[in-house]
């Protein structure tokens, strides 16, 4: 039931210029693991890769040990790995519940009703706004429906890009408890956070980018006490 | 006042034209980020391969409306796919040369074909006029207003209710989000142009009892169709088909009380005016558009 993500030397150029220089992950059955790094660190080019909106050069992309480098994002949907991205994105002039119809565009099984139930469940708000533009809604609604619309297409490894970004303390802190609920339900989660503090109190593996590479990895019990985590990442 | 419930009556059937050319305009813009100049031309063309079906196959008229409409669809994606998505993501201007080398090219290519005498076009609804209250009226302007209405009506329900509108909605507003639910864009823009040719070509069968057929049957359409979709800020389809009436009523009004030559220069005054004090158009919001 679970969906095994790995990358193997990973590298993306985005026209001449290297973002990824041989990025090695795994997000294991089940576990929240996080991508930390600074701005720029590749972060985001490491989730568009997996979920194939920039080219892999070279390295391999397996999902359940099967490569999946050359798949559109289309086939990488339908098997249910799902991008939640940076900024939110959500569709402004389509309706909440549009937006979240989007979400399970690729669906054709009939647990539709289930799933819509299940996020209004964690995010009531949106049930409010069903026929509201999503331009509209305020930046923590926005980041709630763009969570809930990537749910909607049923994911067995939700990728999460920055969802606090630009939230206000109390809702990130809210959207945080949502996002281990989801987990708990068996939902894989590969998290990317700039909130170092949060990521590391969040997930159980971390990864550490530094200029398109692997820097550091290790469980986040091991990394809240490393030195150089703790002074780069942890102010302290 | 007789004369002018005649002209503005004229000047809507003029202007669902315009509207029928400027959503096409506005939904291929809107969708695949090109602005297309050769809109009228492709519709001409379907309207002289819908003359072939007529004359030379001797088909019937809806049969020959029919086919037309699926040869515009093909050749919609044939010219996206071929030309159109190479510049993509090309400058503005390079996308413009392009499409107004196409404009040029489509041109000389019917010329080519079809000559350039002036063919007479058969109306789907033959007839004499008759009168409705002191407004004359034709079979054929009815004909026009009828299926300028239920093609709206239709792509209202596509948009609104289908799942492939609703995947084209998505893809206006968001290209890369969209691809990341799993639409498949490339069908989409495909789509897009199909209709869009469609649309044109319905336009173009519509035009061609009034104007007669020749391959510059569709430049002052494609003119009046562009100044309908300002009015729409370019961007909003309703806003196009508004722009489109408003420009066909306003243009009769010149063409009758000032003088048809001066109909263009007077619509496009009107447009600098609108500009002027809403540079979005009419009915046009500033729209930032994420690729």
């Amino acid at each position: 039931m679970f969906l095994m993500l790995k990358l193997m030397d990973v590298h993306v150029y985005y026209g001449s210029i290297q973002a990824l220089d041989g990025v090695s992950l795994e997000v294991p059955k089940g576990d929240i693991v996080t991508l930390l790094g600074a701005n720029g660190a590749g972060k985001s080019t490491t989730l568009k890769a997996i979920s194939r909106l920039v080219n892999i050069k070279r390295g391999t992309y397996e999902l359940n040990g099967k490569t999946v480098n050359k798949q559109s994002p289309h086939s990488i949907v339908k098997k249910q790995v799902i991008h939640c991205p940076e900024n939110r994105r959500v569709f402004p002039e389509l309706t909440v519940e549009e937006n979240l119809r989007v979400g399970a565009y690729i669906r054709k099984d009939n647990k539709l009703k289930q799933d819509l139930d299940r996020v209004l469940s964690y995010f009531p708000r949106l049930g409010e706004r069903m026929d509201q533009f999503a331009g509209t809604l305020s930046g923590g609604e926005q980041q709630m429906l763009a969570i809930g619309r990537a749910l909607m297409g049923d994911p067995k490894i939700l990728l999460l890009d920055e969802p606090s970004l630009g939230l206000a303390p109390n809702l990130v802190r809210e959207i945080f408890e949502i996002i281990k609920q989801i987990n708990e339900e068996g939902i894989s989660i590969l998290l990317v956070e700039q909130n170092a503090h949060l990521a590391l109190e969040t997930a159980k593996y971390a990864y550490i980018l530094e200029n398109g590479k692997i820097e550091l990895q290790g469980s986040t019990e091991e990394l809240k006490e490393n030195d150089q985590v703790r002074q780069l990442y942890l102010g302290a | 006042m007789e004369a002018l419930l005649q002209i503005t009556f004229g000047g809507l059937i003029f202007g669902s034209i315009y509207a029928l050319a400027a959503i096409g305009i506005v939904m291929i813009y809107k969708t695949t980020d090109v602005v297309n100049f050769a809109h009228g031309e492709m519709a001409m063309i379907t309207t002289f391969i819908s003359f072939t079906f007529l004359q030379m196959v001797g088909l019937s008229f809806f049969v020959s409306f029919l086919l037309a409409l699926i040869f515009a669809a093909i050749f919609g994606m044939t010219v996206y796919q071929a030309i159109i998505k190479r510049v993509q993501n090309a400058p503005p201007l390079n996308q413009i040369v392009v499409t107004l080398g196409l404009f040029l090219a489509f041109n000389g290519i019917a010329g080519l074909i079809w000559g350039y005498t002036p063919h007479g076009y058969p109306s789907a609804l033959r007839g004499d006029s008759f009168q409705v209250g002191s407004v004359f009226m034709s079979p054929h302007q009815l004909f026009i207003l009828g299926i300028t209405l239920a093609l709206m009506i239709l792509f209202f329900i596509l948009f609104k209710y289908t799942k492939i509108g609703l995947a084209m909605r998505a893809t206006q507003q968001d290209m890369q989000t969209s691809s990341l639910m799993g639409i498949k864009v490339s069908q989409v823009f495909n789509l897009t142009w199909a209709a869009g040719a469609i649309l044109g070509g319905v336009a173009g069968i519509l035009t061609a009892p009034i104007t007669y057929l020749e391959p510059s049957m569709m430049i002052d359409i494609l003119i009046m169709g562009f100044a309908a979709a300002v009015f729409g800020g370019f961007v909003n389809l309703p806003g196009a088909v508004i722009g489109g009436l408003i420009v066909g009523v306003y243009s009769n009004w010149v063409s009758y009380y000032i003088g048809s030559e001066l109909s263009v220069a007077f619509v496009f005054l009107l447009i600098v005016l609108v500009l002027y004090v809403k540079p979005t158009g009419l009915f046009g919001a500033k729209y930032v558009k994420k690729v």
